[in-house]
């Protein structure tokens, strides 16, 4: 109950940051803003993947950079004119290529799973043999 | 047309009798020669009608021959090869030469391998030699030639080692086809030569014909200079021919049959060498240089040769350097550019030796297996048939007129005199005396004199069966006559009885020759018998005269009237008095012994080397390499832990580089 209470008051605490961090670089009418707060999801994706054994966590983590690029794309789009409704189709491709991979990518951890019976990513050594 | 059937046919016959003899001989026992030996007759009889109408200049052949093509060989861009069959006078004197002595020796061996218990291989054999021997003078291409002269290379190789169980006769099977090997390897690079010299004037030929044609009227800019091709291929002819320094091989081919010494290693493989070079004399003509080497080897071997004939006791190797001597001869006749005249030696020598040959295998037939002369002795009126025979035979090649030797041989050292080669000449006639004189020396110690027969032989000596006494008297007949009909009506006897014209075989050689003669620039001198011509010619008689009365004196005569007993304490104080030459005589001027320390043991020891070399420094080399990659394999592999996150971690890094270089590279 403690780390849920706990949990949730760090995640407050660093939604709260974030808003102050994008106030500082100029607020909503900033692309400073924008690519700020790309770069710190970018930046806590890269941690993640590198970070968490669990192979779900790191497809999340995959899950968060691609976002975050998409977030600075859509950015760049809304701020720079010539850039027009393209910034829009490929922020939609790249979700869709996003949605593909996060299929491919969840049933090929569930066949390995089924092989090793674990879901940690230090524990596949096949590659090195 | 019918000589474009008869001409293969020539071949296809032996070829035939062969694969079946080898296919089923070995069920027909003592009968395995029916087949052989009918199919060699029938080739002889059309090879016979393909001489003669070829000589006598009837249609198709006239003047220039007759060319075939069977099929094609290799049809491959500009190179373009067809077996095919090119019969002019030259071919046509080889194959009366080769078929006739052939099916002689094929109709000897019939009683002479009649106790052997295989006859079946040898007439096998036999006629797989006979396939290759007529495919090598009627082929009219170089390459087929050159599969031809591996051939009979092969069936020689076979025929030497007929008796395998026997250790020398394999060793010497073994030896005569290394030896050869040398020689075909300049054979194999003279045939490359004249290919690329033959591109290099246009289209890229093989065919005899027209590459010497190419090679000698177009003359200029060849990019292999002619003189290296008439080398290389004079290199293959000494293999072949078993001149200096390859004619190891030759004295130690006595180990085969008698009869395959008739055949292959007197009569007719031997004289392969001899063709080629006539068959390519444009090539010659052309190096003037070459020509002079091809002479200079000749009348070294003939002289050397015959200096061993003179003291060896085995019948058949005094037989096999008289034959090395005689085919030095040839070569020297070549070299001097006097063509027409080897070829009429080779044909001479073929059936005067072809006769000794086979006479010496009746006496050692007659002797039970015994070859060595100084246990023998008396023979004439034990075997009466072989010891008249022999006579004959050593009297033609004695250079007696009016027998066959007398007639070529004389025909080459006048030649040689005549073209300004007098030292030939007076080589050869040292040569002529020593041939006389080794010859009378086998007569001597095999027929006359007392028996030295192992006694308990002595009362079992009988003559031959008269399927081997038969092919003697043949042969002598061409011993006597050949020199006399081939030369008439031209000199040395034409004038003399008032006939005019080259000689017999002069004139038919002379289409084949005329290029060659033409390119040297040599012309005809009139004969003069009564004048230079005749002094030469009674200097070759008086020489062999020489040569026989002192083999009488040393070693004996009963020949009709005259009688002496042979002298061998004067044999002693003589070879006494020379004792560096004679023991050089007899052990074969160290030549084998030459060979041991220059291939065995030299040889061996550079070869050891090799071998530690090999051993130590390459293969190391190799396995260092290999052991040094595998080491640092193993190290590096642990970079590779398999584990997706440190890859990961590799890419970030990479990202954070980049991205950061880019920083400071912007901010500049």
């Amino acid at each position: 109950m403690i780390r849920v209470i706990l949990g949730s008051v760090l995640a407050g605490a660093f939604i709260v940051g974030l808003g102050l961090i994008g106030l500082a670089a100029g607020g909503s009418r900033s692309l400073n803003a924008y690519l700020t707060l790309s770069g710190i999801l970018f930046a806590i994706g890269m941690f993640g993947f590198l970070a968490r054994r669990n192979a779900i966590s790191m497809l999340m983590a995959i899950e968060l950079m691609l976002n975050a690029v998409n977030l600075s794309i859509i950015g760049f789009a809304s701020f720079d004119e010539k850039l027009g409704p393209s910034g829009s189709v490929i922020a939609l491709l790249v979700m869709a290529v996003a949605a593909g991979e996060a299929t491919v990518g969840l049933s090929i951890i569930l066949a390995i799973y089924r092989n090793k019976k674990t879901p940690l990513v230090d524990e596949y050594d096949a590659m090195s043999q | 047309m019918i000589f474009d059937v008869l001409i293969p046919l020539i071949i296809a016959l032996p070829l035939a009798g062969f694969v079946f003899t080898a296919a089923v001989g070995r069920r027909l026992g003592p009968r395995a020669h029916l087949v052989p030996v009918w199919a060699v007759g029938i080739a002889w009889a059309i090879g016979m009608v393909v001489a003669f109408s070829s000589l006598t200049g009837a249609a198709p052949f006239g003047n220039e021959g007759h060319a075939t093509t069977l099929y094609e060989w290799i049809p491959s861009g500009t190179f373009h090869v067809d077996v095919g069959f090119f019969v002019d006078n030259l071919t046509a004197c080889l194959l009366i030469v080769v078929l006739t002595i052939g099916l002689l020796v094929h109709i000897y061996s019939i009683g002479y391998m009649a106790h052997d218990p295989s006859p079946w291989r040898f007439f096998a054999y036999l006629n797989l030699f006979m396939v290759s021997m007529l495919l090598l003078v009627l082929a009219d291409n170089f390459l087929v030639v050159f599969v031809a002269w591996e051939l009979v290379g092969l069936s020689s190789y076979l025929l030497i080692g007929f008796w395998k169980h026997k250790q020398s006769a394999a060793l010497a099977a073994k030896k005569a086809f290394i030896v050869n090997r040398v020689g075909d390897v300049g054979f194999a690079l003279g045939i490359m030569a004249i290919f690329v010299d033959t591109l290099s004037l246009g289209d890229g030929t093989l065919n005899i014909q027209q590459a010497l044609h190419a090679l000698t009227t177009e003359g200029a800019n060849l990019p292999i200079p002619i003189w290296v091709v008439a080398l290389l291929v004079f290199a293959g002819a000494m293999g072949k021919s078993a001149q200096f320094p390859l004619h190891v091989w030759l004295p130690d081919a006595m180990e085969g049959p008698t009869p395959v010494s008739a055949l292959i290693h007197a009569a007719t493989m031997v004289n392969a060498g001899v063709y080629l070079v006539a068959r390519t004399n444009p090539i010659f003509a052309s190096a003037p240089g070459s020509m002079a080497v091809v002479a200079s080897i000749g009348i070294f071997t003939a002289i050397l040769a015959a200096s061993i004939a003179m003291t060896q006791t085995d019948i058949k190797r005094v037989l096999a350097y008289s034959t090395l001597s005689q085919l030095g001869y040839m070569f020297a006749s070549l070299g001097v550019g006097a063509f027409a005249a080897a070829i009429f030696h080779l044909m001479t020598h073929g059936f005067f030796k072809g006769l000794l040959f086979l006479g010496s295998g009746s006496v050692i037939h007659a002797v039970h297996e015994e070859q060595d002369m100084r246990r023998m002795g008396g023979l004439a009126r034990r075997i009466p048939h072989t010891y008249r025979t022999m006579l004959i035979g050593s009297i033609a090649i004695a250079g007696i007129p009016p027998l066959a030797g007398f007639f070529s041989k004389d025909e080459i050292l006048g030649e040689a005199w005549k073209n300004g080669f007098q030292w030939v000449w007076a080589i050869g006639i040292v040569v002529a005396v020593m041939t006389a004189f080794y010859m009378f020396r086998l007569i001597g110690l095999t027929f006359w004199g007392e028996s030295r027969v192992d006694p308990a032989v002595e009362p079992h000596i009988h003559e031959s069966p008269a399927v081997m006494t038969t092919p003697l008297w043949i042969l002598a007949v061409p011993s006597v006559l050949l020199g006399l009909v081939l030369s008439l009506p031209g000199p040395p006897l034409g004038p003399l009885l008032g006939l005019q014209g080259p000689g017999l075989l002069a004139g038919w050689l002379e289409p084949v020759f005329e290029h060659g003669t033409e390119l040297l620039g040599r012309t005809e001198a009139e004969f003069q018998l009564f004048g230079f011509d005749g002094a030469l010619l009674g200097a070759s008689v008086a020489v062999a005269v020489i040569g026989v009365l002192a083999a009488w004196r040393l070693f004996g005569v009963n020949l009709w009237r005259f009688r002496r007993n042979p002298d061998p304490e004067r044999v002693r104080t003589l070879t006494a008095r020379v004792p560096f030459l004679y023991r050089a005589s007899l052990n074969k001027w160290w030549f084998d012994d030459l060979n041991h320390l220059l291939f065995m043991v030299i040889g061996g020891r550079i070869a050891a080397f090799l071998w530690w070399f090999d051993r130590r420094v390459v293969d190391d080399t190799v396995n260092d390499i290999a052991t040094t990659t595998v080491g640092a394999g193993k190290e590096l592999r642990r970079v590779q832990t398999g584990r997706v996150q440190n890859y990961a971690l590799g890419i970030a890094v990479g990202l954070i580089v980049m991205a950061g270089s880019f920083l400071v590279l912007a901010a500049r």
